[in-house]
């Protein structure tokens, strides 16, 4: 070769390389779709006692409210199951966007949510009563503070991961469940029980799921460039509550 | 009667003058009980109040289902005699909560909300110079476990599950003034830095 020519295709080679690497790292992830079913009848729901605040009766008058404990579609697909991968997988950065529940109508919405070690909760009040926020922490995310008037937020910077039960000491009945991970591959289902995560490392991973009745479920997944094969998890209704 | 008295021998006379002796003292304990509480009003709350009030509270629901709605309530002899033990558990756990002498947590036990959850001693200060209404908070539990063995015995569904809601206020009226009474206090506006950072 050229020695003129070499600086060129030096750079020529290096593009080379960089695009290839770039290919390369598109074609390392995949999506996660799947679906989570509840053999068997559902337990059913007991309906909250809103007589125990007055206030809470009036803004739901008229209203069956339950706690939505179990949820599951007519063909049994079971909602607020959290999906996560297990394992170390390297850092990214922390979304900036942060995770949101609402006390409303004397209930937390959503029941369950994911979130990032790092990111910032914000649990607000949207009811004009007492409220408060009480964290049940295994861990490091301890708190409890009181929202006695709507619109007041309180934030949250979450610093350890676990399953986090969030209650409210004026209404027993209010739970809602953070599920904290210190990676971005996580999901929710949806009402009829699907999950979607997608930029999963190619490769075998720990596909991981809990829900607050029927607790862990683990199985392995292939995950491969583009989408895997759906992944199906289904509680038998046997499994006791963690 | 007395002739038989003066058949006993001298041993026996010493070991009756023991035992009545030893009587006496326990007559005296009587009237000035010693306790030796143990477990810490903390312990109480989560080993005996709190799952004694949920077999209460529980007892008594309402089920939706995808078969409709359905009332659920004791009905067998076996239900009724176990929310029975829960109401009465919950009972005998007010004693126990007012013995003097116990303290509200361990020593390395702390709050997990500084600021708004009281510090243990904090608490047990609270209940030491005002013995009074810490008594009085926990006679309106006693009060209201009595009112669900009550409505037990009648077997009375309704009361039991009105019973359930006084339960809960009864507690909540001691927590708000013992274990959280600054939640009442705004600690944050709407636009106030993230909290704990």
């Amino acid at each position: 070769m050229n020695l003129r020519h070499r600086p060129i295709a030096l750079a020529v080679a290096t593009m080379c390389v960089m695009s290839s690497h770039t290919a390369a790292a598109a074609a390392a992830v995949g999506t996660v779709k799947g679906r989570v079913r509840l053999n068997g009848t559902p337990p059913g729901n007991p309906v909250i006692r809103m007589r125990v605040d007055p206030m809470c009766a009036k803004i739901n008058k008229g209203k069956l409210v339950v706690e939505e404990m179990v949820m599951a579609s007519k063909d049994g697909g079971l909602a607020n199951v959290f999906v996560t991968l297990h394992g170390a997988f390297p850092r990214t950065p922390i979304p900036a966007d942060t995770v949101v529940i609402d006390q409303h109508d004397c209930l937390y919405a959503p029941r369950m949510v994911g979130a990032r070690v790092g990111q910032t909760l914000v649990v607000r009040n949207s009811d004009p009563l007492l409220h408060n926020v009480h964290s049940l922490s295994s861990g490091s995310n301890s708190f409890n503070i009181g929202q006695p008037l709507a619109g007041l937020e309180n934030r949250f910077q979450l610093k350890g991961a676990e399953i986090l039960r969030l209650k409210c000491d004026v209404h027993r009945w209010m739970t809602a469940y953070v599920g904290v991970v210190d990676h971005p591959y996580f999901a929710v289902t949806g009402n009829d029980g699907t999950f979607e995560i997608t930029n999963v490392p190619v490769g075998t991973q720990k596909l991981h799921i809990w829900h607050e009745r029927y607790g862990d479920l683990e199985q392995s997944v292939r995950v491969i460039p583009g989408a895997t094969p759906p992944v199906t998890f289904a509680y038998t209704g046997a499994e006791k509550a963690p | 009667m007395h002739s038989s008295h003066r058949c006993l021998s001298p041993a026996i006379w010493l070991f009756a003058a023991v035992f009545v002796g030893s009587g006496c003292r326990a007559t005296q304990g009587f009237h000035q009980p010693e306790y030796t509480p143990t477990a810490t009003v903390k312990d109480l709350m989560e080993g005996l109040v709190d799952p004694s009030a949920d077999v209460v509270w529980d007892s008594v629901k309402t089920v939706v289902s995808a078969s409709g709605v359905n009332d659920s309530a004791p009905h067998t002899p076996e239900e009724w005699a176990s929310v029975r033990l829960g109401a009465l558990r919950l009972a005998e756990a007010t004693n126990l909560l007012i013995v003097p002498g116990r303290h509200v947590a361990r020593p390395h036990e702390k709050s997990v909300a500084p600021g708004v959850e009281l510090e243990p001693e904090e608490i047990e200060t609270l209940i030491t110079n005002d013995r009074e209404t810490w008594n009085k908070l926990a006679h309106g539990l006693q009060d209201a476990s009595l009112a669900a063995v009550k409505a037990i015995d009648a077997k009375d569904v309704e009361t039991l599950f009105n019973v359930g809601e006084q339960i809960e206020v009864a507690c909540e009226n001691c927590h708000s003034h013992y274990w959280y009474p600054n939640e009442k206090i705004p600690a944050v506006s709407p636009t106030a830095p993230p909290a704990g950072q």
